[in-house]
C-alpha cells in the first residue's frame, strides 16, 4: 500500500494508535442508573490518580521537580473531597453519565479561573481541563501516556499536534504515518528534523486497516507501506535499508569539508533547530551555524509559558554549543494553528491571514518582554541573531529595536555587543519593501513556506490546494531573487531557511543569486554540501539568468533538473 | 468565631504548591476555617484546595482569616503566621 513519502528512512516497527482526543456525548441517565455511575467515577479516579502519580515520578526523574510539581497539584485536586462532591452532585441532579459529569465540573471550574484578574491564575484554568481529562481517561479506561512508548514504536494518527509530540518519547519513536496533511505539515517537519521516516496516507483512514500491535514497515523514501509483512518483505527492505545507510555514510565523509563551490566561492549551510537536541545534531553535520532556531517547541513542552531562567538557560546553552558561529533565534511564531496549552486564542476563520507571530507576541507584552530579555542575556555567550517572523510593515521592527533599548536600559545590560536583529521575509508586503526593511536591520532571511503561500495565495496546510502551492512558482523564485539582491548591496547578512532551502535541486540557483546562507534541517546538510562542492558559482550565475526568465513552475523545474543532470549531480 | 485581616505577601500568592501546604495546615485543626478575599468579597472554605485557588489569591491581595470552633485561637495564630512566614 502506498502513501506520500515525506521523511527519508526505512521504519520497521509496531503500530501504536494515536487515539484523539476524547469527545464526551452528552448522555443523560436515568434516576435509578446514578449510583452506578457514581462507581465509575470513584473507580476511574482511582486509576486516574495512579497514573498521574506514576508521570510525576517519571517527570521529576526527567525534567526535575519544577515540572513535577505541576502534576503534583493536579494529584492533589483531583483526589480532593471537592471534586467527588461537585461531580456526585452534578450526577445526581443533571442525571448525566460520569464522563459528561467530569466534562461540566472542568469546564465550570477553567472558566471560573479565567475570570481572575491575575494571569498566572488565569493559566490554572487549563490545568481543571487536564484534570477533567485525566479523569475522564480514568473512567473508560483509555490511557494516552506518550512520555513512555515501548520500543521500536510506529506511530499512527489522524494528525499529530505540536504539543503530543513535545510530550511524546521521540526516542522509542522509529515512524511515523498520518492521514491528514501535507509534506510541510507539523509531523513532517519534526519527523525530517528527528531523522524519523514518516508518510502521509490521505485516501484511506489508517485506523480502518491497522490495529494497534501490528507490525508495520514504512518506506519513507517511495511513500510504501506494509502492514505484517510477510519474510521476503521484511528481508528485501532491511536490504534496502542497509544499502541506504552505507550512502548515508559515504555523504557524511563530505561534511566535514568547507562549504564552498568548485570555484572558491563561500556559501553558508546553517540548520533549522527545533531544540537542543537538534543543536546536537546540527554540529555533527558540521553546520556553519543556526539559520533558524524555533522557539516555539520551548513554550510548547510546559503547560505554563517558559521562565526568564530556563530561556536563558536553553539559549545560551545553543549559542554555547555552536562555538562562536552564528546563532539565529526566532521570536515565539505561533497562531490559531498552532495553539499552546495555556494560551487560549480566539479562533479565526483564517489563522494563516490572522493574528500569528510577532502580532500576537504584541499582545502579550510581558512573554515578549521575557524572551528579549532571554536572548539578549543569552548573547553574552556568542552571536545571537533574534529574527521577527509575520512582518509586513515597518513598525513591528521599530517596536522590537525600542522594547531591546528598554530592556538593554532596565538590566543596566554592559554585556559584549552580540545580539543583532533580522527580519523573516515571508509576506510579499516584505518583499516589496526590503530596501527599507535594510536600513534598520542587521539581517533577512527568506522563509519560504510562508512566502509561497502568501504570494500564491494557496494554504499550505490545506492538501485541496497542493497543486496550487508550487515552490518553484517564478513568482517566488523571482522574490527570494530581489530579496537577495537587495540585500547583497546593503551588504547586509542573508539567508534562506524555508524548506525550499533544503532542496537540492534549487541549491545552484540560490548560489548564481549570491545567497550568504542556507539553512535546512540538519540531515539535508551533507546532500547539500555535496553538491555545492561539485558546481562552479560563475555556471549558477548563468542559470539565474536563464531562470529569471522562465514563466512557468515546469519551465523552472526542468531547467533545474538539466542542470544537475548535466553534471551528475541528479538522484 | 476569631478573626484577623492581614496581606499576602509572598511573590506567586497562594497558587497550587503554597495553597496546597497550607490547606494541609488547616486540616490539622478541628474548627471550621474560612478566608476571605476582600476586594473580591468571596470566601472560601481554607481546608479546600479547589476553593482556594479558585479565590484567586496573588501577591498583595488582602485577606480576612475567620477561625470558629474548640481551637480556634490557635489555629487563627498559626495559620497566620505561616501564610504570612511563606517564601515562594
Amino acid at each position: 500500500m502506498k502513501g506520500e513519502a515525506v521523511s527519508a528512512g526505512i521504519a520497521f516497527g509496531n503500530v501504536f494508535i494515536l487515539e484523539q482526543d476524547l469527545e464526551v456525548k452528552d448522555c443523560s441517565i436515568k434516576t435509578c442508573d446514578t449510583a452506578l455511575e457514581i462507581e465509575r467515577f470513584q473507580k476511574g479516579r482511582q486509576l486516574a490518580a495512579e497514573h498521574l502519580e506514576r508521570l510525576v515520578k517519571k517527570v521529576l526523574a526527567e525534567m526535575g521537580e519544577d515540572k513535577a510539581e505541576i502534576f503534583e497539584g493536579h494529584l492533589e485536586i483531583l483526589t480532593s473531597e471537592d471534586v467527588e462532591e461537585e461531580v456526585t452532585e452534578i450526577i445526581e441532579k443533571s442525571l448525566v453519565c460520569a464522563e459528561e459529569a467530569i466534562r461540566i465540573f472542568a469546564e465550570t471550574n477553567a472558566q471560573e479561573m479565567e475570570e481572575l484578574d491575575d494571569d498566572y491564575f488565569k493559566e490554572r484554568g487549563q490545568d481543571f481541563r487536564d484534570i477533567g481529562k485525566q479523569l475522564i481517561k480514568g473512567v473508560t479506561g483509555k490511557f494516552e501516556d506518550l512520555s513512555s512508548l515501548p520500543p521500536d514504536t510506529i506511530i499512527v494518527s489522524q494528525e499529530l499536534t505540536p504539543s503530543q509530540t513535545a510530550a511524546m518519547d521521540m526516542k522509542n519513536v522509529r515512524g511515523l504515518l498520518v492521514h491528514t496533511g501535507g509534506v510541510n505539515s507539523h509531523a513532517a517537519i519534526i519527523a525530517r528534523s528527528r531523522e524519523i521516516p514518516a508518510i502521509i496516507v490521505r485516501d484511506t483512514n489508517p485506523e480502518q486497516i491497522i490495529r494497534n500491535g501490528d507490525k508495520l514497515i514504512i518506506d519513507g523514501f517511495t511513500g510504501d507501506f506494509w502492514i505484517n509483512p510477510n519474510a521476503t518483505t521484511t528481508t528485501k527492505l532491511k536490504k534496502k535499508q542497509a544499502k541506504k545507510i552505507k550512502e548515508r555514510e559515504t555523504l557524511l565523509q563530505v561534511v566535514s569539508l568547507p562549504s564552498v563551490t568548485a570555484d572558491g566561492k563561500k556559501v553558508g549551510l546553517y540548520a533549522n533547530v527545533g531544540g537542543l537536541h537538534d543543536v546536537e545534531s546540527a554540529n555533527r553535520y558540521h553546520a556553519d551555524g543556526i539559520g533558524l532556531f524555533r522557539s516555539e517547541f520551548l513554550f510548547m513542552e510546559s503547560s505554563s509559558s517558559p521562565s526568564l531562567a530556563h530561556q536563558v538557560e536553553v539559549y545560551k546553552a545553543a549559542v554555547t554549543a555552536m562555538g562562536g558561529k552564528n546563532v539565529i533565534i526566532r521570536l515565539l511564531d505561533t497562531g490559531a494553528d498552532k495553539p499552546l496549552p495555556y494560551w487560549q486564542l480566539p479562533q479565526e476563520d483564517n489563522p494563516f491571514l490572522g493574528v500569528r507571530g510577532i502580532r500576537l507576541l504584541f499582545e502579550k507584552e510581558d512573554i515578549l518582554r521575557t524572551q528579549i530579555q532571554a536572548m539578549l542575556i543569552a548573547s553574552e555567550a556568542g552571536p545571537l541573531g533574534m529574527m521577527i517572523p509575520m512582518v509586513a510593515s515597518l513598525k513591528p521592527i521599530q517596536r522590537i529595536h525600542a522594547l531591546i533599548d528598554e530592556e538593554k536600559r532596565a538590566l543596566d545590560w554592559k554585556g559584549p555587543d552580540n545580539l543583532t536583529l533580522g527580519v523573516m521575509i515571508e509576506t510579499p508586503a516584505a518583499v516589496q519593501l526590503i530596501e527599507e526593511i535594510l536600513e534598520i536591520v542587521d539581517f533577512v532571511s527568506i522563509g519560504t513556506n510562508d512566502l509561497t503561500q502568501y504570494t500564491l495565495a494557496a494554504d499550505r496546510g490545506n492538501p485541496l490546494v497542493d497543486l496550487y502551492y508550487d515552490e518553484f512558482h517564478p513568482a517566488v523564485l523571482r522574490s527570494i531573487a530581489h530579496v537577495i539582491k537587495k540585500a547583497n548591496k546593503a551588504g547586509k547578512l542573508n539567508g534562506i531557511c524555508g524548506e525550499l532551502a533544503g532542496n537540492p535541486l534549487v541549491l545552484p540557483y540560490f548560489v548564481g543569486l549570491g545567497v550568504q546562507e542556507l539553512s535546512a534541517t540538519p540531515v539535508k546538510l551533507p546532500d547539500l554540501k555535496y553538491i555545492l562542492r561539485e558546481i562552479k558559482a560563475e555556471d549558477a550565475q548563468e542559470l539565474v539568468k536563464e531562470v529569471l526568465r522562465i514563466p512557468t513552475s515546469d519551465g523552472i523545474r526542468a531547467r533545474l533538473n538539466r542542470f544537475l543532470q548535466e553534471r551528475d549531480l541528479l538522484r | 468565631m476569631v478573626k484577623d485581616t492581614f496581606v499576602i505577601t509572598n511573590p506567586t500568592g497562594l497558587h497550587t504548591r503554597p495553597a496546597k501546604r497550607v490547606v494541609a495546615e488547616a486540616k490539622t485543626f478541628e474548627c471550621d476555617i474560612t478566608i476571605t478575599s476582600i476586594s473580591k468579597g468571596k470566601v472560601a472554605n481554607l481546608k479546600s484546595l479547589l476553593k482556594l485557588m479558585k479565590l484567586g489569591l496573588s501577591q498583595d491581595s488582602e485577606v480576612e482569616l475567620s477561625c470558629d470552633g474548640a481551637d480556634e485561637q490557635a489555629a487563627l495564630d498559626h495559620i497566620k503566621s505561616y501564610i504570612q512566614n511563606l517564601e515562594d
